[in-house]
């Protein structure tokens, strides 16, 4: 055997371990890529049940995999969780992962918005504002603060986010138009209200809530028949919506020119609601407008019949008591 | 799945039948449809046909920032604040935002609040004074603040009247400010005993009004309001251990607080409890969380809050 021969032997030799260390490593990486996928792919076609039994027994497994694959089947874990509404776990997962990554940006959005969405609100800012620390111009944490804001009241904060987030997106998006015309209606700031309604409208033409939102903005400004167009356009969009149809019917028993026709549509509505005690009061109150006040404390009373306690209630008392 | 759907076809179809609508509001719903309505009835009354509504801000240091949130909830459902009273941090956020601060500046203020401009004292040489010589700060860096913020301007001048409460520590009395320079009515209300010299006024020498009367609802009254809305920064003592003398100082005030304003809560008509206990009294990391607990709390309180002051002008609302 020549010395070259024995030198690639010892060569080989020396190197064998390495190379099946490598080769063990290899393979380890592609089988952690196929369950990652493996756990996505479940996901994706609502298996959400397996792709958690393959995250937690990847997690289980892979300790000491690299940082990127265990963010990757904690979003993967998180998502499932939330798709089973299982927020309990899903909070978990997420919070569990932050312990490993806590300066990721996905996994702090993730947890921000399952936070939102258990009505967590205060919790959701708070995250929120990490991923704003990390990443200052987040248009998702900048819509979300948003949000948030808007449904804890703090109205400023929520105009001043959805304001942020308008100014760096370009892109048309009528839901964000809708929240930021509602975060102004709510705050008396009705002419903004009224473009950004405005704006949300020309997206979606059939949306009534935009119009019935249009609406309570006109009516704010004191326009009185553009208001009415708008809610007789909400009403016949949603089919004559309860919400709708109930405010519509309340603002005309209050004009003495319209109080009449209302009495007529309410006994209509009480037949299918019989339960319902804003119906009576509606009731009374076209009678009032027109001037029958007997005829409608004898209304009234009816509300006080009513074993449950609420605000419709306690005006009518008032009112009967005041007169 | 499919018997899931034939359960709810049929359901629907036997409610339908039976001429009854199953997606009927519920009570709280139709309170809310009323309430709103109403609501914007009677923000728009004139003054003279409707209750007239008194806001009074509790003492609370810093966590009185909380007054901040509160005020901007109200103004901004439109709720006709027509007289106003304070003390301590409730007269300094009444005082700036009567004066016609706009709130986002008040927010950056308190955001931003600095110890020079409470006192020139607050360095090496004023804390050895106050340690060794028993020299206590003075605040009239505090007074010269207000009147840069406000331009000198007199209780008279205020758009809604408006009264905050100081304390003579000779006598014990409660000194109320209604008239003369807010300055100065503001500095004595909030000049803490044992911390800032008292302020020297008309043979009077004024501390902190915290201690006398942490929420002076009975102010409001006495102005002429048929609604009191008191607001209450709330503090939380339970298991905590003041840090420092100034802790130890401003816990003896919330406690004399507490006491003082069972009596003041029970005087008000409604009141808003922000729920800032967590918060330090002195703790200035933490005055913006302090101002969205106050938002929040109000927010909270708000359709509560209209359906009282509706029921109050009701013969106004529906005429």
């Amino acid at each position: 055997m020549s010395l070259n021969k024995i030198l690639s032997l010892i060569l080989i030799l020396l190197f064998l371990p390495l190379q099946s260390k490598a080769f063990l490593g290899l393979t380890s990486r592609f089988d952690q890529k196929h369950k990652i996928t493996a756990a996505r792919e479940a996901y994706t076609n609502g298996n959400y049940q397996e792709a958690i039994e393959i995250g937690r027994k990847f997690l289980s497994e892979n300790q000491e995999a690299p940082k990127r694959r265990i963010r990757r089947i904690y979003l993967v874990l998180g998502d499932a969780y939330a798709a089973l509404n299982d927020y309990d776990h899903a909070l978990l997962t997420y919070n569990e992962a932050l312990e490993v990554l806590p300066k990721d940006v996905g996994l702090n959005l993730a947890l921000a918005n399952l936070y939102y969405k258990t009505e967590l609100y205060d919790k959701s800012i708070e995250f929120y504002n990490k991923v704003l620390q990390l990443d200052d111009d987040n248009s998702k944490a900048l819509l979300g603060l948003g949000r948030a804001y808007l449904k804890i009241g703090f109205l400023s904060k929520s105009r001043q986010y959805f304001k942020n987030y308008l100014d760096q997106k370009k892109e048309k998006d009528n839901s964000v138009y809708f929240d930021y015309a509602m975060a102004n209606f709510l705050s008396n700031n009705q002419n903004i209200a009224l473009e950004y309604a405005q704006k949300a409208q020309k997206i979606d033409e059939n949306n009534p809530d935009i119009y019935f939102l249009t609406a309570k903005i006109y009516r704010n400004l004191k326009e009185n028949e553009k208001a009415d167009n708008n809610i007789n356009q909400a009403l016949k969009l949603s089919n004559n919506r309860d919400d709708i149809l109930l405010t519509s019917l309340l603002w005309r028993a209050y004009k003495q020119e319209t109080a009449k026709d209302v009495f007529k549509e309410i006994k209509n509505y009480q037949k299918q609601n019989p339960d319902s005690q804003l119906a009576v009061f509606i009731e009374g109150m076209s009678l009032l407008t027109q001037g029958k006040k007997q005829k409608a404390l004898t209304i009234f009373r009816k509300i006080q019949d009513v074993n449950e306690d609420s605000f419709i209630k306690e005006i009518t008392k008032q009112i009967l008591k005041n007169n | 799945m499919f018997y899931r759907l034939t359960k709810f076809l049929l359901f629907t179809f036997l409610f339908c039948l039976l001429g009854q609508n199953i997606f009927a509001l519920s009570d709280v719903e139709e309170d809310a449809i009323l309430r709103d309505f109403a609501w914007q009835e009677f923000i728009q009354l004139p003054k003279e046909k409707r209750p007239t509504v008194g806001v009074t801000l509790s003492a609370g240091a810093l966590r009185g920032a909380s007054h901040i949130g509160v005020i901007e909830v109200l103004s901004e459902a439109g709720l006709p604040i027509d007289y106003m009273s304070g003390t301590s941090m409730g007269c300094i956020v009444g005082a700036l935002y009567n004066a016609g601060l706009p709130l986002e500046h008040l927010q950056d203020l308190v955001n931003n609040i600095n110890t020079s401009y409470i006192s020139k004292d607050f360095n090496i040489g004023g804390i050895l004074k106050y340690l060794f010589a028993e020299k206590l700060f003075s605040s009239e860096e505090f007074q010269e603040f207000i009147d840069k913020e406000v331009g000198s301007k007199n209780y008279e001048d205020l758009p809604i009247p408006f009264a905050c409460v100081s304390a003579d520590i000779k006598t014990g009395e409660k000194v109320v400010f209604d008239s003369g320079p807010l300055s100065l009515g503001v500095r004595a209300s909030m000049n803490l005993p044992g911390v800032f010299e008292p302020v020297e006024y008309r043979q009077r020498l004024l501390v902190d009004g915290g201690i006398v009367d942490y929420m002076p609802v009975d102010l409001v009254k006495k102005m002429g309001a048929d609604f009191t809305i008191a607001v209450y920064a709330l503090p939380n003592f339970a298991g905590s251990k003041p840090n420092n003398i100034m802790g130890y100082v401003l816990r003896i005030g919330d406690l004399r607080g507490a006491v003082l304003t069972e009596d003041s809560e029970h005087q008000a008509d409604f009141v808003i409890l922000s729920r800032v206990g967590e918060i330090g009294s002195s703790d200035r990391s933490k005055t913006s969380l302090a101002i969205e607990i106050g938002a929040a709390s109000a927010y909270q309180e708000l359709p509560k809050l209209k359906e009282k002051l509706i029921i109050n002008g009701v013969n106004y609302v529906f005429k």
